[in-house]
Formats: C-alpha cells, sequence, structure tokens
C-alpha cells in the first residue's frame, strides 16, 4: 500500500473542503425540533398486544424463559398495564398499553453519572447510548413509569433466530439499560429517504412498529410540535390524560379515555 | 453541545486495547485499474442511494465485466472460479462500528454530498485491498467535522 | 473532565468499541416485503413479510387485505419464530419400531408411497377406514385432506379447531336456522351488545374479526354489557360486568329474553315474519301447541334468573331494559370452543337475537357468503361418489369422541389411517390421554405438523407442511362483515427445512392411491387447484381484487347499487392482481341472504330447539361449593390458542395478559376467597379433584366470583421444544366430559376443584 493512499489517515476532520459547502446545504439544526407523540385510545384498544410482538421483532427485544419471567427480568419495551377497580361484584378493569412516555422533562436522565441516556433535541425522543452504559440503573429507578429495562444476561438466541434479527438495530448485551426508542431506526431512515428526494419528511412517513401494527388503529402517532397533526388534535380531547401528570415530567404518550362521549 | 463531547470523550474510557491483525481478503483486488477503466466507486457500491449500507458488489456484478478473462491477472482467474461456482466472494470488512452506532451512507453521500475519500481515504489509489482501515474512524473525528459542516451532534442519529 | 489524559485512548478506532453479540453489519444488501397469508388462525389475515438478504427479519400486516388492513394481533410475528425454530423437525420422520416418540429419518418417496399404498388399501378394503383430523385452518391443503378421506370411501372428517366446544355453533345452524355456513357477528354496526361469556378478546379463532369489530363498537359511542364469571379482557371492554355463575349463559339469556318480551320490546313484526313457533300455534289436528314466548314467561322470570345465575334480578331488569330500547341491539354467546358451555346457552343467546330481530340485519346476526367456488371437502353425492360413501346432507360431521369410540371400542370397520393437520388434539381435548390411546391404536397415524406437538408424539410418519411464509398459501373466510375473502399468496421466503407442502402431498398420495381414490383429484399441483379457483372467481363476474381503503369503499358502494368495474378482465390478469394485491373478496352483504336458501321458499328461524335443548337441570341451582372446593372455570388467551407454536417465546411472553408474567399458568382466585384459604398474591397453588392435579400460580382478583378459580389453556405442553416444554399447566386434565342428548356433541361438565397453597 502506498504512503500517498495513506494520506487519508488522520484523527483530524477533513474541514477545508466540506466547511464552504455547509454553508449553502441546508442545516439538520435549521429544521423545526419535531416532538413526536403518540395517543392511544383506549375505547379501540382491545389489548390484543400485537403492539407487543411487533415491537419485540423490531427492536430484537431478547426472548424471555421461565426463570427470567419469574424474577420479573423479561424485557419488555411495551406493555399491558391491567387496572382493575372498585370491589367485587362493581368492578371495572381497563387495560393500558404502557411504554416509555419519552418525557419532555425525563427524570432519567438526570440520574445518569455517563451521559448514556439523553432527551434528543431534535426529535423529543429519549434514548439511550448502550456502548456508553455502565449498567448502575439509576435511570431505572428514576423512571415512574417503570418502562426501563435491564439487561441481566446476555440475550439466549438460538443461533438460528439470529437470521432473523432486525438489521436496523442493534442487539444489546448483559449489563445495560434498554427501553422504547418510537423505533428511532424508522425515523432516521424516512428522514434519509425524504432528503434524498430533497424534501421533508410528511406525516404518515414515520411510524413506530406498534401503531403500524395495532389492527384497532387505538394508537396514532405523529409530532406534537405541529399543532395541526392528528396526535395535536387528539392530545387537546376532553378525553385526553396522561400518566401521573402530577410529577411534571410532561409525558409525550397520550391516553383517551373509554366510554366518555366528547 | 457541551455535554455531548464530554461525554464521548467519556464513553472511550470503554475501548479495549485491540491489536491490528492484517485484513486479508479473498482476491487481491486492485482499486486503482478499475477506476483507471472509468468505474466510479457507486457502480459497484450501489447501495448508497437507497439504503444505510453502501454495500459491496456480489459475485454477479463482477461477473457482468469477468464473466470471460479481461486481462492475464492470475486473480482474475481466481474470481473467475468464484463466478463458475455462483459463490460469492468472502470479502472481509475493513470499516467496522460498534455494535450499537449506525451510519447512513445515503445520508452522507446522498443528501451531504460528501465525498467517499473523505472517510474511508483514497482508496482508488490503491491497487492491493487494504490490510488496515485508511482512516482511524473515532467518535470524536465524527463530531468534529460534524461541527465544522454544521451538522448535526444530536445523539439519535447514530446511536441506537 | 474525565477527557483529560485521554489522548492516546481516544485514537482508537470506532471498530473496536462495544461488545459484539451478533448483529451483523451485512456486506450485501438486499430488502423487500413480499406477500403472505397468517395461518396461526382462521381469520386468514394478510401479511407482509420483510426480507433482508433473503432472510424473513420481520412480519407485518398487508394494508390491503380487508380483514386486517395492516395490523396484526400479538401472534401475527409468531411466524417468524416458527420459521426460524431451531427445534423444527428438518424432514421427513419415521417412527423407529416399538418406540414411541423416537424417530428417525426417511426419504419423501418412501413416506409417500407408504402412506399412498396404505390409502389405496383402506379405500379397496371397504367404507369408513380413512380420518382426518383437522384444525381451524381453512385453506387448501385442509380441503384436499378431506376430499382425500370422502375419495377414500370416508366420512371420518373431523373438525376439532380448538377444543371441547367444536361443533355447537353448526348445531345452532342446523337446528334453528336451517341451514349450514358460518355465522358472523355485526359488531361493527351495532350500538348495544350484550356479551355472554362470548370470549370476543380472548378466543384464539378469528382474533381479528372479533378485535376489529368490539373497537368499532366502542369508537362508535356503542354500549356493552359483559356476562362471565371473571372479569377479563373481553369484560375490560365493557360498561358494565355480570358475574354470573359459571354454567348459566342461557338462564340469563333468556331471563333477558323474558323481560323483553313482558316489557312489550320483542319486535312483533320480524317473529311474525322470519320466526316460526314463538306464538302458540294450532297443530293439524287443531289442538293448541305452547310456543316459545309461553315457555320463557312461565320459566325464566328474573327472580328466578337471578337465583340461578348470582345476578341481582334488578340489574337483569336494568340491563334489559337498555338492551331492549337500543336501536341496534345484539347478543353474542360464546365464540370459542374452549370455553365449557352446553349448545343450549349459545341457542338461547340466537333466541334473544329473535326477539329483538337482531337476524339478518346491520348490527346482527349475519350468515357469511360462501364463496364462488365448491368447497372441496363437501360430502360426494352417494348416488355418484365411491362406494360406501353414504353422506347425508345436512347431519354433523362426527366428532372426536366418536372417532375414539370406533378406535377404542374396536368397532367395524376399522380406522387404518388417520392423518392429523393443523391440530393437536392429545393437547387440547379434555380426555387426551383417551385421544393418545386411539390414535397409538390406529395402524398409521400422520401428522403434517413442523413441530414437536404432544399428538406428533404418537405419530408414525411425520410430514412436516412448509410454513405459511415458504410456500405459496391460500385461505378462505367469511368472517369479515359475512363477506367472502379468498386469499392466496406465493411464497415470500426460502425453505429452511426439507418440508413440503400438505396440499401437494395429498395430490401426490392421491395420485399413488388408486384408480378409487385418484379419479376424485384431477389435479397434478396445488398450483393447479388455486388456477381452478381463479378461473371460477373470474367467471362467477362479481368481487375484485384486494384494494386500498378508498378503493374498497368504492368497489362496495358499487356493489351494493348492482355495478361493477373489476381490476382485472380475465383469469390470466386476475392470478397477476391476486399476486400483487394478496387476495380477491366480494365486499357486500346483502341483507335477506339467508331467507334465499331456503329449499321451501319463505325462511323462518325455528325457536323449538332451544327448549328442546334445554336439559331439565338447566334451572337447578347449582350446589355452592363449600370449604375449600372452587368452581373451576376455564378460559382460553389469545396468544396461547393456537394448535401450532403455541409454545414459542412471543406467545409465551404474552400468554396472560392480565398478569406481569407470562411463562407460566396462572389461576384467578377472588381476594376474599383467597384470603380464607391463607393464599397471597403470586403464590404457587394446586389444583386437585378427583380427575387429576395442577400446579399454577395464584392472581387475587376483585374481578371474580368469590366461589370460582379462573384457569387458562395453552399451558403444560409435553412436547413443544426447547422453549416451552413444560411450562405451565394444562387445566384439561380437571375437566370431564359427557355427550350432550340432543346434539351427541361432548360437552365439559362443571368441575370442581380442592384449591391448597403449596
Amino acid at each position: 500500500m502506498s504512503d500517498e493512499a495513506r494520506g487519508g489517515k488522520s484523527a483530524a476532520p477533513p474541514a477545508a473542503p466540506g466547511a464552504p459547502r455547509a454553508a449553502e446545504e441546508p442545516k439538520a439544526s435549521a429544521r423545526r425540533h419535531a416532538r413526536w407523540g403518540m395517543v392511544i385510545d383506549l375505547g379501540r384498544c382491545t389489548a390484543c398486544q400485537g403492539c407487543v410482538t411487533a415491537c419485540h421483532q423490531e427492536n430484537n427485544v431478547p426472548p424471555s424463559n421461565p426463570e427470567l419471567a419469574a424474577e420479573r427480568r423479561s424485557i419488555r419495551w411495551i406493555d399491558l398495564m391491567p387496572v382493575m377497580e372498585g370491589e367485587y361484584p362493581h368492578v371495572r378493569l381497563s387495560i393500558l398499553p404502557v411504554t416509555c412516555m419519552q418525557c419532555e422533562k425525563p427524570p432519567c436522565i438526570k440520574v445518569c453519572p455517563v451521559g448514556a441516556t439523553f432527551l434528543s433535541e431534535e426529535e423529543g425522543i429519549v434514548g439511550q447510548v448502550y456502548s456508553r452504559c455502565i449498567g448502575c440503573r439509576y435511570c431505572t429507578n428514576a423512571c415512574p413509569y417503570t418502562v426501563r429495562q435491564f439487561n441481566w444476561f446476555d440475550p439466549n438466541l438460538p443461533a438460528t433466530y439470529r437470521d432473523g434479527a432486525n438489521p436496523d438495530v442493534s442487539l444489546r448485551y448483559k449489563g445495560v439499560v434498554e427501553k422504547c426508542t418510537f423505533c428511532n431506526h424508522r425515523l432516521q431512515k424516512a428522514r434519509d429517504a425524504a432528503a434524498a428526494a430533497g424534501r421533508e419528511l410528511l406525516p404518515g412517513e414515520y411510524t413506530p412498529a406498534c401503531v403500524e401494527a395495532c389492527p384497532t388503529r387505538a394508537m396514532v402517532f405523529g409530532d406534537l410540535a405541529d399543532p395541526e397533526s392528528e396526535v395535536s388534535n387528539l392530545a387537546r380531547s376532553k378525553r385526553a390524560f396522561r400518566l401521573m401528570e402530577d410529577l411534571g415530567t410532561e409525558p409525550k404518550i397520550y391516553y383517551l379515555r373509554e366510554g366518555v362521549r366528547e | 453541545m457541551q455535554s455531548t463531547r464530554a461525554a464521548g470523550t467519556a464513553s472511550l474510557l470503554a475501548l479495549a486495547i485491540g491489536c491490528e491483525v492484517p485484513i486479508e481478503q479473498p482476491i487481491r483486488f486492485n482499486h486503482a485499474v478499475h477506476i483507471k477503466n472509468d468505474l466510479k466507486c457507486l457502480d459497484c457500491h450501489q447501495h448508497f442511494d437507497s439504503a444505510e449500507f453502501s454495500g459491496l458488489p456480489g459475485i454477479e456484478m463482477c461477473a457482468e465485466c469477468h464473466e470471460e478473462p479481461m486481462t492475464k491477472s492470475p486473480e482474475e482467474v481466481r474470481l473467475i472460479e468464484f463466478t463458475k461456482r455462483g459463490e460469492e466472494l468472502p470479502w472481509q470488512r475493513v470499516y467496522d462500528l460498534p455494535e450499537d452506532v449506525f451510519y447512513s451512507h445515503r445520508r452522507h453521500v446522498v443528501v451531504a454530498k460528501i465525498e467517499c475519500k473523505t472517510c474511508h481515504g483514497d482508496v482508488g489509489r490503491l491497487t492491493e485491498p487494504p490490510e488496515q482501515p485508511l482512516v482511524t474512524q473515532t467518535m470524536e473525528w465524527c463530531i468534529d467535522c460534524h461541527l465544522a459542516r454544521g451538522a448535526s451532534v444530536d445523539c439519535i442519529h447514530c446511536h441506537r | 473532565m474525565v477527557a483529560l489524559g485521554l489522548g492516546p485512548l481516544a485514537a482508537r478506532a470506532l471498530g473496536t468499541a462495544g461488545r459484539k453479540v451478533g448483529r451483523r453489519q451485512p456486506l450485501v444488501w438486499t430488502e423487500k416485503l413480499a406477500p403472505s397469508i397468517c395461518q396461526l388462525c382462521p381469520s386468514g389475515c394478510g401479511l407482509r413479510v420483510r426480507l433482508v438478504n433473503g432472510n424473513p427479519v420481520s412480519i407485518h400486516g398487508n394494508p390491503l387485505h380487508p380483514v386486517n388492513r395492516g395490523g396484526l394481533c400479538g401472534r401475527g410475528a409468531a411466524g417468524l419464530q416458527l420459521y426460524y425454530d431451531p427445534d423444527r423437525f428438518t424432514g421427513p420422520l419415521r417412527r423407529d419400531d416399538d418406540l414411541i416418540g423416537k424417530f428417525g429419518r426417511t426419504t419423501w418417496p418412501a413416506a409417500l408411497g407408504d402412506l399412498s399404498s396404505r390409502v389405496r388399501y383402506a379405500a379397496e378394503a371397504g367404507p369408513g377406514r380413512v380420518a382426518v383430523i383437522r384444525g381451524g385452518g381453512r385453506s387448501l391443503a385442509s380441503e384436499l385432506l378431506g376430499r382425500l378421506v370422502r375419495a377414500a370411501g370416508s366420512d371420518w372428517v373431523i373438525d376439532v379447531g380448538g377444543g371441547a366446544g367444536a361443533g355447537a355453533a353448526d348445531e345452532v345452524l342446523r337446528q334453528m336456522y336451517g341451514t349450514t355456513g358460518r355465522l358472523v357477528f355485526d359488531l361493527a354496526n351495532a350500538d348495544f351488545l350484550l356479551s355472554i361469556e362470548s370470549g370476543l378478546c380472548e378466543s384464539p379463532t378469528n382474533t381479528m374479526t372479533f378485535h376489529r369489530g368490539l373497537a368499532a363498537l366502542r369508537a362508535a359511542g356503542g354500549r356493552m354489557v359483559h356476562a362471565e364469571p371473571r372479569l377479563g379482557v373481553t369484560g375490560s371492554k365493557a360498561d358494565e360486568w355480570l358475574p354470573i355463575r359459571p354454567g348459566t349463559a342461557g338462564v340469563l339469556a333468556l331471563g333477558v329474553a323474558h323481560m323483553l318480551i313482558k316489557e312489550g320490546f320483542a319486535r312483533s313484526e320480524f317473529l311474525a315474519t322470519h320466526v316460526r313457533s314463538f306464538d302458540d300455534w294450532t297443530d293439524e289436528s287443531g289442538a293448541t301447541q305452547p310456543g316459545i314466548r309461553s315457555w320463557i314467561l312461565r320459566t325464566f322470570s328474573p327472580q328466578r334468573v337471578a337465583e340461578v345465575t348470582g345476578v341481582d334480578w334488578e340489574r337483569i331488569i336494568r340491563v334489559a331494559r337498555a338492551f331492549g330500547s337500543a336501536r341496534r341491539p345484539l347478543a353474542v354467546g360464546p365464540v370459542d370452543v374452549a370455553t365449557p358451555f352446553q349448545t343450549f346457552d349459545l341457542m338461547a343467546v340466537h333466541t334473544l337475537n329473535a326477539i329483538v330481530g337482531a337476524i339478518d340485519v346491520s348490527g346482527g346476526v349475519l350468515l357469511g357468503r360462501q364463496p364462488p367456488f365448491p368447497a372441496l371437502d363437501a360430502p360426494f353425492d352417494p348416488t355418484g361418489g365411491p362406494a360406501g360413501a353414504e353422506v347425508a346432507r345436512g347431519r354433523r360431521g362426527p366428532t372426536l369422541d366418536e372417532f375414539c369410540e370406533q378406535v377404542l371400542g374396536g368397532r367395524s370397520p376399522p380406522i387404518t389411517v388417520c392423518i392429523v393437520h393443523e391440530a393437536d388434539p392429545v393437547f387440547w381435548a379434555p380426555n387426551g390421554h383417551r385421544v393418545a390411546e386411539a390414535l397409538r391404536k390406529v395402524p398409521l397415524l400422520v401428522s403434517t405438523s413442523p413441530v414437536a406437538t404432544d399428538t406428533t408424539e404418537c405419530a408414525d410418519l411425520i410430514l412436516p407442511d412448509a410454513l405459511w411464509i415458504e410456500r405459496r398459501s391460500d385461505s378462505v373466510s367469511v368472517d369479515a362483515d359475512g363477506y367472502p375473502v379468498v386469499a392466496m399468496s406465493p411464497a415470500a421466503a426460502r425453505r429452511r427445512a426439507d418440508s413440503r407442502d400438505t396440499a401437494d402431498v395429498v395430490l401426490e398420495v392421491a395420485r399413488q392411491a388408486g384408480e378409487r381414490v385418484a379419479r376424485h383429484f384431477p389435479w397434478r399441483s396445488y398450483d393447479e387447484v388455486l388456477r381452478d379457483r381463479i378461473g371460477a372467481i373470474d367467471r362467477s363476474r362479481v368481487g375484485d381484487t384486494f384494494s386500498d381503503e378508498h378503493g374498497s369503499t368504492w368497489a362496495q358502494l358499487l356493489e351494493r347499487s348492482g355495478w361493477r368495474s373489476a381490476s382485472y378482465g380475465n383469469a390470466e390478469e386476475l392470478a397477476k392482481r391476486l399476486d400483487e394485491s394478496g387476495g380477491w373478496w366480494e365486499p357486500a352483504y346483502h341483507h335477506g341472504e339467508w331467507r334465499r336458501l331456503s329449499p321451501h321458499g319463505e325462511h323462518r328461524i325455528d325457536l323449538r330447539p332451544v327448549e328442546r335443548s334445554s336439559e331439565p337441570d338447566a334451572l337447578r341451582r347449582p350446589q355452592p361449593p363449600f370449604g375449600d372446593k372452587l368452581s373451576l372455570y376455564v378460559h382460553p388467551e389469545l396468544a396461547l390458542g393456537v394448535e401450532m407454536g403455541g409454545s414459542l417465546p412471543y406467545l409465551q411472553d404474552i400468554g396472560s395478559p392480565l398478569t406481569e408474567r407470562g411463562w407460566e399458568t396462572t389461576v384467578e382466585i377472588n381476594a376474599a376467597t383467597a384470603l380464607r384459604l391463607g393464599i397471597s398474591h403470586g403464590d404457587r397453588v394446586t389444583l386437585r379433584n378427583d380427575r387429576g392435579v395442577v400446579t399454577a400460580v395464584a392472581r387475587l382478583s376483585q374481578g371474580i366470583r368469590p366461589e370460582v378459580i379462573a384457569i387458562h389453556t395453552g399451558g403444560g405442553r409435553v412436547r413443544a421444544g426447547r422453549f416451552a416444554a413444560g411450562v405451565g399447566a394444562n387445566p384439561m386434565v380437571l375437566v370431564a366430559t359427557r355427550l350432550e342428548p340432543g346434539t351427541g356433541l361432548s360437552r365439559i361438565e362443571p368441575t370442581f376443584v380442592e384449591v391448597r397453597r403449596v
């Protein structure tokens, strides 16, 4: 190999040639910041759990087993939470799909000692950098919704399952915390496709796997920063509520009550 | 921004000391001679505009030109053996990323119009396959370039 | 901060950071979405399989398919894990001599040759010697298997489709409606749903139709009352829950009917024109015969019904009034066959629907329209059929119990060949050990299962079927709003095992099994049969291939007003459009459909069977349990109810949606009862009676009757691959069955168990 060819080897950025052009390019930071959010209509949700398995396969969520399940160590990025109110025989049962609330004021990021979790300024998504996570689990304790999951073991995947892993998402390993990312990889791909075509991302081009799979259309997804979007409209509905609103976490997941008329 | 950079450097704590074993490729592919014959990088690394991966050419693509020998190169003879068997070349990866880092060729090549050699070095001038990466890619190196060009340094775009 | 002093480390390349646990960064990249059809339940949802470099990496819903419109239930993705299941059969297997459950590899020609010669021998020896046991799937493979049995001169086509209650809906249709086919509930257009032990959300069959219908009903502001001993997922959708005693569904329905009649809510015009024997009638001799009306008024007073069902009579009256004053009321009884109910319960619910005229109207009970081609497994005309195939039309098909009786009772003619397809009766039937005994006694038992199940243990030959995503697949369904939906898809992914399509296996066996059988199979391949169907669809000049929702609404409007603009002009174009869109449907239901089916002009629903089917003890109050004996209520769970692959991690994980953990069988106990029995939340408990014992984890609940303990099915598989063998417990070992006098169907008896903390 010639030394000349090695000329590119450097830890320094190839600054000069790119710099002037960058001014012409639309800067990413110039883009209006999105606030991705979700509205779940409990009137439509029938607890079929389509969202749960769709999420598991999309995000390479490691399969559980009886031992993990008994210790409550199964990993689920989205799960159903049954809420039973009243005493026999006058009882009401609601079942809520619960995922990371993608809080605007996430308590989890404040406690991370290594900056492994963050609130994306541009997309409003709470992300997790696995290679930075040291597994202290402060964040799992800080999360009032208990939606952060710790990998107690390496994923015990049969070799055959690896062929079926989603190549858009990493496989996590023992000792890191993981959680719902709003299928951020789908956002990245959708943004790329839109930018390559020289246009803005259109509503509906980015949908997380759970929303895509929902057979009853109970889940609606979109940009809460856009006051005209369907999610924004639904979030203003009288039926809308958020979980533990009084904590001031400002979740971006809204629920619509069942059996209440507008 | 400050915190991003500080944390970025902190993550490097996790790096292990690896030894650099020379990477051997199945055939001694000559990039320079292909470029000289008017081929562009993107003629063979075709997925750059449709996927995150730019991709390596499959054996079928090689066979489009090399079904019959075009030169007297012994490497071409070996290539044609693969072609005849319909077997893919077991290329070895030169540039690798950590498990949780995703890089989009489409975004960099199509949208931002970054040249291949910015990140890969001047591979087009090589007459033999590189045994080591021509460019040492670190997170700091990524971030510096992003800052210089005014590109986003939001973690969400690469870590997932 | 820490960055200081990290200079040398900071220069390390990215590529060595992080740990590798297996994500491969591919060097080549091809990606596509290929259509397919889910076969995990009879809904037959349209799929799109995402393939990266030829490997399926995820399964999504097909947005064009009218049944699921791009959605999937919790089971949809399980096909992926079945595809990659490390314990899948890799090819055809033959049982080693005299060793049950030990198999050796064989070849397809040898296995098919063996099966063909046995079928041929059986067909030539006389009628009634070949049997097939099928699950709920409605695909060509199932139909062709049924046809093979009929062609071999036998009537043993046994549809088990999930459990003990199979066949009850057919009995209702046959006895009350005087027809055959499938009943469909137009949930989406009803405005008051009275759901009595319906299990709409827990049912593992027709999931998509029920869930989407229920969501549409609730989204449109429809009200719902649910009656069941426990408050489960279906109950969570209701405005009110009526905790009835187990086994009293029919009594509650007729209690409501009583109030409707008494308070003038009965729709007399509908009853007068479409219903037989509601009012008292005069027979040929001039004598007055009592109608169902007087029987209901006499027998099902609210006070009496309150006593039997355990629900306050005020509540019954209030619900009846709300139901009667709704514009489009609809009552739905048990839809799932795994729950214990009597045919009487179902008939009572249909009587209730007849009284409010909720039949054959928007928001009522519909009869699914059949597709424009005959079912290939219909009984042959005795005059033109093979010798011995004497099948009376309208008679119900044989049951698993009758099969066991025939085999174990040594009755003649002996069944010498039995094929089990998409079914696991040893696991699902209440009397599994008896079924296993019978299956082992059959000289040649063949299973088409791609994975090990409790039933494959008994097999002599295993001919693994290809999975739906790796073969051409098809499905016929009439459950979505009563429209015929015919889905067809080419293979989406490459095969991972040396498997064969069961449809092709049947055709090959038929070809080799001698002229007597072969003459009924004019096709050389599965593709040829499908081509026939495509031709029939094209000639029917109705319906269209799937399109998006806007296109479908347009097509619906056109169909309803007698117009049509199909996307194809001939069979060839139709075939091409089918591959692209995933299927064909006729998107209009014409109300009044089944009255035209009647051979004698005007069609009337007969209510007499409900009185006939009510046994004298229907109104006898079940003995209140005392001590630690609780009444056992068995119910299905959506994820665990599948015949094949219920053992997969995805499904085990979401097994019981009301508990925080999967991978276990849980029982629900009323919190007050648990306190009395010294049982805490999460304790392991044993359920014991004279038939057996099971161990499960207790979940305390306010949403269950105090004298009841509820347990879900789907746990306790003995053979289920590495993930789920031995996980959970099978409650079927606790329940007894008996033959119902009016129908001959096998029903689960009321069961009581002693509950103890381990």
